[in-house]
């Protein structure tokens, strides 16, 4: 038990800043984030001896995370049916008065997909996973995947596009 | 137009310089290192555990059983944390060694969740014992969100894996797990025959409701489901199915009903019973399928009072009433099921 703490405390210690930066990401909500991380990190704990390959624990950690942010997104969309959610076919709601910036504009985007798009884009535009360790980490086909990367490129995509063409306009007017 | 190269280099900047840097809060840090004296750890077996929180097509029969084994550890963590207004902490839990239906479920302030929950000796009198979870009400989990249960004492928690969520009762002659209570799954993909994988899943659209998989359930071969009954769990509409099967190991030997959506893999257990059970017709257990925030939920419940598959494999006699009373108590568990409102 003291040789698991002690070993619990080192992952924490190498680990858990990265863990919580993924949730901030996939949940953009600090507090969710922290449920999220804390939960993840219990679980950690639970299932340690089983990991039988200490060369997995990155893999096996993000799996523990997303499933805790999936629960704690799932647990908030619950309680709070006003959140904006899988708005993917919606078109982008452009500021024109106002000219977003395009971080401005992807942030916006980026908070309106839905939390397993997010999440996608997460794992693989931030955390640097494939496609198929995406997948494993979701509990997803690789296709579902590929399907939700495609969908949410295409969305915000699309937001940073409509941008620089409002830019454009608006230079040339 | 923006390049595809261009467009994702904004995005990875916009990622890495999203909220600049977040280290894990102190406060994180300190509320897990509350919760671990309290949070059991996993301890799988050699071999015979290997597959218990991995997806797998491993007999849920082998797992329910190896569970409760996992479970017979000294472990008395209880009796600081239990929860509150049981009064004599374990020894009110576990004063019978079989389960009892009059320990009434104390209500909680803030209700544990299945799988994360303090335990206690289930026999007072051997601190040693199996452990099972003090009488009370209980959060599900994220299986059945906002979901709140009563569970009398004798029972005792697991969780097969991503997407399920069990309550056994436990029985102090069945060393290996009684193998008999109820789970809680998500639904994924269907097999449209347990017994053959090759034959593979039903489309989603064809098993999206209660109804639906209903139907499918009834549809498979070597099985025989009831007509399916109207009901409503928790204020969720859905359907009731019994299920049974005259199959057994010999000519099912790895039966998958279907994989939850984070993919593990549900098993014939206990209807497919390897020939242990004397009923006939099969070991009997009864599928509530709710649908709860669009997703199908289903609940499998064991619908025969007598000696589980589980237990005969263990050399217990066949008994067909060893769990008259539990079948009284398990309902009582399900019909329990109620949803905590928002905000609570």
């Amino acid at each position: 038990m003291h040789g698991d703490k002690v070993a619990f405390d080192a992952l924490i210690e190498r680990h858990g800043d990265h863990l919580h930066s993924v949730a901030r990401r996939i949940l953009r909500d600090p507090y969710l984030a922290e449920d999220a991380t804390q939960r993840a990190l219990l679980d950690t704990w639970r299932y340690l001896p089983t990991l039988r390959d200490p060369d997995r624990f990155e893999a096996w950690a993000h799996r523990l995370l997303v499933r805790a942010c999936l629960a704690e997104a799932r647990n908030e969309r619950r309680h709070r049916s006003s959140v904006p959610l899988l708005t993917i076919d919606d078109p982008v709601v452009m500021d024109s008065a106002a000219r977003i910036a395009t971080r401005q504009q992807l942030d916006l985007a980026f908070r309106r997909l839905g939390i397993e798009h997010r999440t996608v884009v997460v794992l693989i535009h931030y955390v640097g996973m494939s496609a198929i360790e995406a997948a494993a980490a979701m509990g997803t086909p690789v296709g579902t995947v590929r399907s939700r990367l495609h969908y949410a490129l295409k969305y915000l995509r699309a937001a940073i596009e409509a941008d620089a063409r409002l830019e454009q306009e608006v230079g040339t007017a | 137009m923006t390049t595809d190269d261009d467009f994702i280099g904004r995005l990875e900047d916009y990622l890495e310089s999203f909220d600049g840097e977040t280290p894990l809060p102190g406060r994180v840090r300190d509320a897990v290192d509350a919760e671990l004296p309290s949070t059991r750890q996993v301890r799988p077996r050699p071999g015979l555990l290997r597959s218990l929180t991995m997806s797998s097509t491993t007999s849920t029969i082998a797992r329910w059983g190896v569970l409760a084994a996992c479970l017979v550890v000294a472990v008395a963590l209880g009796s600081a944390i239990l929860l509150p207004g049981r009064g004599g902490g374990p020894g009110a839990a576990g004063g019978s060694p079989s389960p009892s239906l009059t320990s009434s479920p104390t209500p909680v302030s803030s209700p544990h969740v299945l799988g994360v929950v303090p335990q206690i000796p289930c026999d007072a009198t051997q601190p040693s014992g199996s452990t099972c979870i003090p009488p009370g009400t209980y959060l599900v989990g994220p299986i059945v969100p906002g979901g709140l249960i009563d569970i009398p004492s004798g029972w005792f928690d697991w969780e097969p894996g991503a997407g399920s969520v069990a309550l056994l009762v436990d029985r102090h002659d069945a060393v290996d797990g009684s193998g008999w209570g109820v789970m809680f799954m998500q639904v994924g993909a269907v097999q449209r025959d347990p017994c053959n994988q090759a034959a593979g899943t039903y489309p989603a659209a064809e098993v999206d409701t209660p109804q639906k998989l209903a139907a499918a359930m009834g549809g498979w071969p070597g099985f025989k489901g009831s007509a399916p009954e109207s009901i409503v769990v928790g204020g969720n509409a859905g359907v009731r199915i019994r299920v049974t099967s005259t199959k057994d190991l010999s000519t099912c030997p790895t039966p998958t009903i279907w994989q939850t959506p984070a993919g593990l893999a549900i098993d014939g257990y206990p209807m497919v019973n390897g020939g242990a059970t004397r009923l006939d017709s099969g070991y009997p257990a009864d599928f509530s399928l709710i649908e709860i925030d669009g997703q199908v939920v289903a609940i499998r419940a064991m619908a025969s009072a007598h000696t589980s598959p589980n237990e005969l494999g263990q050399g217990i006699a066949d008994d067909p009433k060893r769990h008259e009373a539990d079948l009284v108590a398990l309902q009582g568990i399900i019909q329990s099921l109620r949803f905590a409102s928002p905000g609570s």
